[in-house]
């Protein structure tokens, strides 16, 4: 028997990017200032996914950056300078941030992403959504968007599936 | 939108079987249309000479080749193949498409599936395409959480005895891969499971047994639903089995929508179909079968079939929602909002949610009255080999035109069981035949209680009551000779003019005067899936007595054209081949056409070959008030109803009455013995020669009796034949019998003196006319049509004929039988127990024969 | 056999034979599509003053069930048929159609042809109709003058509170003529429901400390509601996570400011397709609507159009842009709490619990 268990069907998940979706616009009193941030790899699909359902309510294309944090990691030691950080770059000065993620934990690639955005510009809000908020925070960050809770053992991995490059969407949880 | 595919091929359903009509041959041709119209081209491989297709598909496009996949592939090699189907096709078709997949070559020559696609369609058609007997399928579908009955493999007596407190009976046990054949015995207690488990596991060649939930008694219910690229699902109807899931669906009544299921139930059934669908990635059809249990509001998924068949034919007759062409459109890519229909469509049909204000019922037709050797009880394998549809504004109404259509008197009459003994009733109420329609008839007409019914034969009592009130209304009519009341009672529930005349003993003259008097006249109305919501101009109909009637003349320049009806044995699916290129021919010669005729499978039905539609039984009542409303030029009526020509030849009526597909049976005969024979068309100035025949019989080479002769040559290949000498016999045959139309002259040879001489003359039979166009390439039902309605131009016509005996291309047709499917053996095989036929072409005789069997 | 008449207010009649109750009747004629749900219909309140329209020829077929109430009282006016199934099953001991009916004064009609009513009322401005037993100028006066009651609600709703305990989030339910439907969703999502009536104020609502309120849906114009409901509703929006359904929906539109039509022909079936905006899929819902939004009139600086009917275009679903508020017009809630496409009740309490952690948050 293999050990992965389903926490999140392919249904629910919908349902958590719309939701996240209309808080999105709750929040920002609409889209016309708003720039996502979607951090690779699985934070920049759902970005996407995200932008169009934007695109489909409002009809306005919000714009989809797509971040490589690998270099700004404090637990990786070695760097390659030549990876670019972002691509998709759009103006951010000024502008309110929804950055996309799939899992948030311990919290350092959400630092890492603000230390990145912070080479790119000067934004004038940063929000954080996240599909899954599965605990254990090192660092002080909240998110303002969460589609689930899923409180875990650290001895457990959370895996979100994304239809674009795994064969279904979902979120499974293993034991190692 | 899908600019990628431009060559479809689409592998077709083979010969005719029981279980299996003209239905996907039917949705094939709505294909083959639908995809003319925007440009992308359809080939067919098939071997059955009665498919419609090879017919009307441009000759280059169509491979008449046994379904297999050296065959295929080989098209795949040499034409341009964009995209290939299998829901037109039976298992054949599937496990040829899964064979290709696998093997790579589609990926090597760029071929898409459609219907299903290339990481499902490995999923389907297992060992038996039961679910529970298909593991793959089978944990996908656990995985979702849709309930299948989950079998459990006993591997030994040991295992056995520790499991035995947990079965819960009845229970039904099967041996794993077993010696031969594949029986489920069913249990329904601790002892009888152990008088016989040992032998089932020895019937294991691995000594292994599956136990399974017996769900034998439970209602069998079918979902007929579609699938687009977008996910958006829809349920087209659902359908009910009058019988348990242990009577196979072919041989159960059905209706349509399901009668007995609460909305609780409905809606699980549609939530769970959707589920499937969207679990398996179907993109196209689904029919799913249910097991329902509604005591325990229990269910359970028992076959997903992702094609069209006889289920999926059912629904899209029952509702008007044209199915065949939307599947058609889904398939290449469309999704529901891009489709186009034909304008006489209403342009939302596609996206709105078939409903009805009518119900639909399905008869079995049955071999028996051929074959009656068979064993007749009805069981989990199929033996009807035809369908009636009866379609009303009530399920009495529905069920009794259903009924009518699926018996053989010509006049309406129901067969009585009234001399049966009781124990001879109860015998056949526990243990059905296909009698069982009459049988259930006659004990509720001896007063059994519905509920006692129900629980003698698991069926609803719903059926019973149905049943019950339909008599009540026959006794009222029976009580009331010549009431007005009581023929607007028995004709609001479906009865025909013939059991007027039967119960009050009169003509039918008088009972049309009667009617004539009615505040209610025979109404129609129209077969469109939304029940009046929406303004559609489908051309569909079905009789009622109502206030209002939706059909009005069609045109005063129409031909009515009767259709066969009930397909029991004999020419069947090859007089509706006939029927519906009537139809065709007679359009492209400027008449609008409208045809009557109640056989769901079949290909006369398609909406887009005729201007309009009857769905009604096809009995003298009906035909005149048919007529009455359409005043037809011409009407064609099939040569083996003889009441019917009789009847209609004594109308003065405005229309020619034309006889056409001739009788099989009309032959004359000096001696009933032939070995070959020559096919003429006579005008009433010409005698056209066309082509030799040559007739083998399968059963032994030198029998020369000629309902013995079910294989056909052309050309008759003899050397020595002197063809000028036989024309001329020919042609002196058919001045002294002064017949017209397609006909034949048979000849016999002796074999002591090696002579020959006439032996006898008929019209073409049905089924050689249609090999006749296939090996010509000329449609002779056209030119028949031409000769009828005076349009016909004969120098033209010899100028096509291609000149026979000396080509090198030889064709063979050879009949099948449904002997294997009924469980049948050491009958003679005669021309009468025909169910089908296989085509092929070779060089030469040799040849022909080898593809026959490649 | 007993003559009876369906009389509309357009001066046309149709003849039939009377089963169920032998009164006579006034109502607004609906006409419903759907199969094999005649007990459900008759049970809702929202069919309150109508005489309801089978298009299913045969209705009856399976008696009376007890798990397919939708309120224990029945709400309907009268019922047409084309032909009545007289059943009852023995082994569910059962009550027929026709004894039910009986039972609650109901009168119904058989023996109309319903398609050819179907087809009249769609080309013609019919809205209400009497079942009577002549169909002469006086029951055609009567019909012209009867007025319908505008108390709806009020004859409906629950006049007492009353709690449907479960393990989980507690909810509000306003009942303006709730469907058991509406529970049976929330009670399998365990939620502790309190059901108040319609007029519960804001005040009371919130003393009963709830993570959000629901709105049921229920009979008759949202215009013919009392200010002080539509007052209420704009208090909750600010405050709790708020979800409206059928009349619900209306009501939610008014506060947020937009404007109610009556339908030409209200539409009761499950046969349109109805696109959800967000991710454009296309679901076939319950519908049962006389009243709809105008499109127009949603004022898209408040207001998110979230579904719509993609046959005649109406508004099937709201979001307000500031609040966690959210409204369909048609039933999302199936019988028994069976699954299906529509998944709002699963939103609604993820929204309550998305609220919650905001709210913890400030």
């Amino acid at each position: 028997m293999n050990n992965e268990k389903v926490v999140l069907d392919n249904m629910s998940m919908q349902r958590a990017l719309t939701r996240i979706t209309y808080e999105i616009i709750e929040k920002n009193k609409g889209v016309n200032n708003l720039v996502l941030i979607g951090i690779k790899t699985r934070g920049v699909y759902l970005a996407k996914r995200i932008a169009n359902r934007l695109k489909k309510l409002e009809n306005t294309d919000v714009p989809v950056i797509e971040l490589d944090i690998t270099n700004y990691r404090d637990d990786k030691k070695e760097k390659n300078n030549s990876q670019k950080v972002a691509t998709n770059v759009v103006d951010i000065n000024e502008k309110n941030i929804v950055l996309v993620d799939d899992v948030l934990f311990t919290g350092r690639t959400v630092r890492a992403a603000l230390g990145a955005i912070n080479e790119i510009g000067r934004p004038k809000r940063i929000n954080l959504a996240v599909l899954v908020d599965r605990g254990h925070h090192e660092l002080p960050i909240r998110a303002d968007f969460v589609g689930k809770n899923i409180p875990s053992s650290k001895d457990e991995t959370i895996k979100v599936l994304v239809s674009e490059i795994d064969d279904r969407d979902g979120v499974e949880i293993t034991k190692k | 939108m899908n600019c990628e595919i431009k060559n479809i091929l689409i592998i077709g359903g083979g010969p005719s079987d029981v279980g299996h009509e003209n239905e996907q041959d039917a949705a094939a041709f709505q294909a083959f249309s639908m995809w003319k119209n925007i440009g992308i081209k359809t080939f067919i491989i098939d071997n059955n000479p009665y498919s419609l297709l090879l017919q009307e598909v441009p000759a280059s496009d169509v491979f008449v080749k046994n379904i297999n996949t050296q065959n295929v592939e080989e098209i795949i090699k040499t034409k341009k193949i964009d995209a290939i189907t299998s829901i037109y096709g039976k298992k054949e078709a599937l496990k040829v498409i899964q064979r290709l997949n696998k093997n790579g070559i589609l990926k090597n020559y760029n071929v898409k599936i459609i219907g299903l696609n290339e990481n499902n369609i490995s999923l389907f058609g297992g060992i038996k395409d039961n679910v529970d007997n298909n593991t793959v399928l089978a944990n996908r579908l656990l995985e979702n959480d849709i309930p299948i009955l989950a079998s459990n493999i006993i591997n030994d007596f040991d295992e056995l005895r520790s499991n035995i407190e947990k079965i819960k009976f009845p229970v039904s046990v099967k041996p794993v891969n077993p010696i031969k054949g594949q029986y489920r015995n069913v249990f329904q207690n601790v002892e009888d499971l152990n008088a016989q488990i040992n032998d089932i596991f020895q019937q294991s060649k691995v000594n292994k047994i599956s136990l399974e939930k017996e769900v034998g008694t439970y209602k069998e219910i079918g979902m007929v639903a579609i699938r687009d690229k977008a996910g958006t699902k829809m349920i087209i109807s659902s359908l009910e089995d009058m019988n348990p899931v242990k009577v196979n669906s072919t041989d159960s009544v059905v209706f349509a929508p399901a009668q007995t299921l609460n909305d609780i139930m409905l809606q699980q059934l549609r939530a769970t179909t959707f589920k499937v669908m969207d679990c398996l990635g179907i993109k196209g059809i689904c029919h799913i079968q249910f097991a329902v249990n509604s005591k325990t509001d229990e269910y359970y998924v028992l076959k997903i079939n992702p094609f069209f068949n006889q289920e999926t034919s059912i629904a899209a007759k029952a509702t008007g929602y044209p199915l065949a062409m939307i599947v058609a459109s889904i398939i290449i890519n469309y999704s529901l909002t891009e489709i186009k229909l034909p304008p006489k469509f209403n342009k939302l049909t596609p996206i709105l949610q078939p409903i009805n204000d009518h119900i639909t019922v399905k008869t079995p037709i049955w071999p028996f009255d051929y074959l009656d050797m068979a064993d007749s009880h009805l069981g989990p394998h199929a033996k009807a080999t035809g369908a009636a549809i009866g379609v009303g504004r009530s399920a009495e109404a529905a069920f009794m035109n259903a009924l009518r259509s699926s018996q053989p008197s010509p006049k309406d009459v129901l067969p009585s069981y009234n001399y049966l003994s009781e124990d001879d009733l109860i015998e056949q109420l526990l243990h059905p035949t296909d009698q069982q329609l009459l049988i259930l008839y006659e004990a509720v007409n001896r007063g059994y209680s519905t509920n006692d019914l129900s629980e003698i034969t698991k069926i609803d009592e719903f059926f019973f009551v149905i049943m019950k009130n339909i008599l009540k209304i026959v006794k009222f009519v029976k009580d009331n000779p010549l009431d007005p009341k009581a023929l607007l009672a028995g004709d609001r529930y479906g009865f025909g003019n013939g059991m007027f005349c039967h119960y009050w003993n009169v003509s039918n003259q008088t009972v049309v005067y009667l009617q004539e008097n009615l505040n209610n006249k025979k109404t129609y109305k129209m077969i469109e899936p939304t029940a009046g919501e929406f303004i559609e101009n489908t051309d569909s109909f079905y009789g009622s007595y109502e206030s209002e009637s939706d059909s009005n003349q069609l045109s005063n320049n129409s031909a009515l054209v009767i259709g066969k009806g009930r397909n029991h044995l004999g020419p069947n699916t090859a007089a509706d081949t006939y029927t519906a290129e009537m139809l065709i021919q007679l359009h492209k010669l400027g008449y609008k056409t409208i045809i009557l005729n109640n056989n769901p499978n079949s290909v006369s039905l398609i909406p887009i070959i005729s201007d309009k539609q009857y769905i009604e039984p096809v009995q003298l009542g009906e035909i005149l008030n048919i007529i009455k409303l359409e005043k037809p030029s011409y009407v064609f009526l099939p040569g083996n109803r003889h009441y019917l020509i009789r009847e209609l030849s004594k109308l003065k009526d405005n229309f020619t009455l034309i006889v056409l597909p001739p009788d099989q049976k009309n032959g004359i005969w000096n001696v009933p013995k032939a070995d070959f024979a020559i096919d003429l068309l006579v005008s009433r100035n010409e005698i056209i020669p066309i082509s030799t025949v040559g007739f083998k019989s399968q059963e032994d080479i030198d029998d020369d009796e000629v309902d013995k002769q079910t294989d056909y040559y052309i050309p008759f290949g003899k050397d020595a034949l002197d063809i000028k000498k036989i024309e001329k016999m020919a042609k002196n045959e058919v001045q002294e019998h002064q017949l017209t139309g397609l006909i034949q002259v048979l000849f016999h040879t002796n074999h002591h003196t090696g002579g020959y001489a006439v032996s006898g003359i008929t019209p073409l039979r049905i089924t050689e006319t249609i090999f006749l166009n296939e090996v010509t390439g000329i449609n002779w039902i056209k030119i028949l049509m031409q000769m009828y309605t005076e349009h016909f131009n004969p120098s033209f016509l010899k100028k096509l004929i291609p000149s026979i005996d000396s080509t090198s291309r030889f064709a063979i047709m050879q009949i099948i039988f449904p002997f294997k499917s009924l469980g049948i053996s050491n009958i003679p095989k005669k021309r009468d127990f025909e169910i089908g036929a296989k085509l092929s072409f070779g060089k030469s005789i040799s040849d022909s024969q080898k593809n026959l069997l490649k | 056999m007993v003559k009876k008449y369906l009389i509309l207010d357009d001066g046309t009649s149709f003849v039939g034979e009377a089963f169920g109750d032998l009164s006579t009747a006034t109502g607004e004629l609906a006409i419903n599509s759907n199969l094999n749900n005649y007990q459900e219909s008759l049970t809702d309140p929202l069919y309150h003053n109508q005489i309801i329209t089978f298009t299913q020829p045969s209705i009856g077929n399976i008696g009376i069930n007890p798990k397919s109430y939708e309120s224990i009282l029945t709400s309907a006016k009268g019922i047409v048929v084309h032909q009545e199934e007289n059943i009852s099953f023995s082994h569910l001991k059962n009550l027929s159609l026709n004894s039910f009916l009986k039972e609650r004064h109901i009168p119904g009609i058989c023996q109309i042809d319903t398609r050819a009513l179907q087809k009249y009322v769609h080309t013609h401005n019919v809205k209400k109709a009497s079942i009577v037993n002549n169909n002469d100028a006086h029951a055609f006066d009567q019909l012209q003058a009867s007025v319908l009651s505008n108390q709806q609600i009020q004859s409906v709703a629950t006049p007492k509170p009353y709690l449907v305990p479960g393990s989980g989030i507690t909810i509000v339910v306003i009942d303006l003529g709730l469907r058991e439907s509406i529970v049976r969703q929330l009670s399998k999502l365990n939620c502790n429901l309190i059901v108040v009536p319609w007029n519960t104020s804001f005040s009371e609502i919130k003393n009963l400390d709830p993570e959000g309120v629901v709105i049921s849906s229920g009979p008759g114009s949202p215009e013919e509601i009392e200010n002080s409901v539509i007052d209420n509703i704009l208090e909750i929006q600010k405050e709790l996570p708020l979800f409206g359904i059928g009349l619900g929906h209306e009501l939610i539109a008014i506060v947020n400011g937009a404007k109610i039509k009556r339908l030409k022909i209200g539409h009761y079936g499950d046969n349109h397709p109805v696109k959800k905006i967000i991710t454009n899929e296309i679901v076939y819902p319950h519908q049962a609507q006389d009243y709809a939004i105008v499109t127009d009139s949603v004022d898209t600086s408040k207001l998110i159009i979230t579904y719509v009917d993609l046959i005649n275009g109406t508004v099937q679903g709201l979001r307000s842009r500031d609040y966690p508020t959210f409204s369909v017009q048609f039933l999302p809630e199936s019988a028994l709490g069976i699954e299906n496409n529509l998944d709002l009740f699963d939103e609604f309490i993820e929204s309550v619990v998305a609220h919650r952690r905001v709210k913890y948050e400030l």
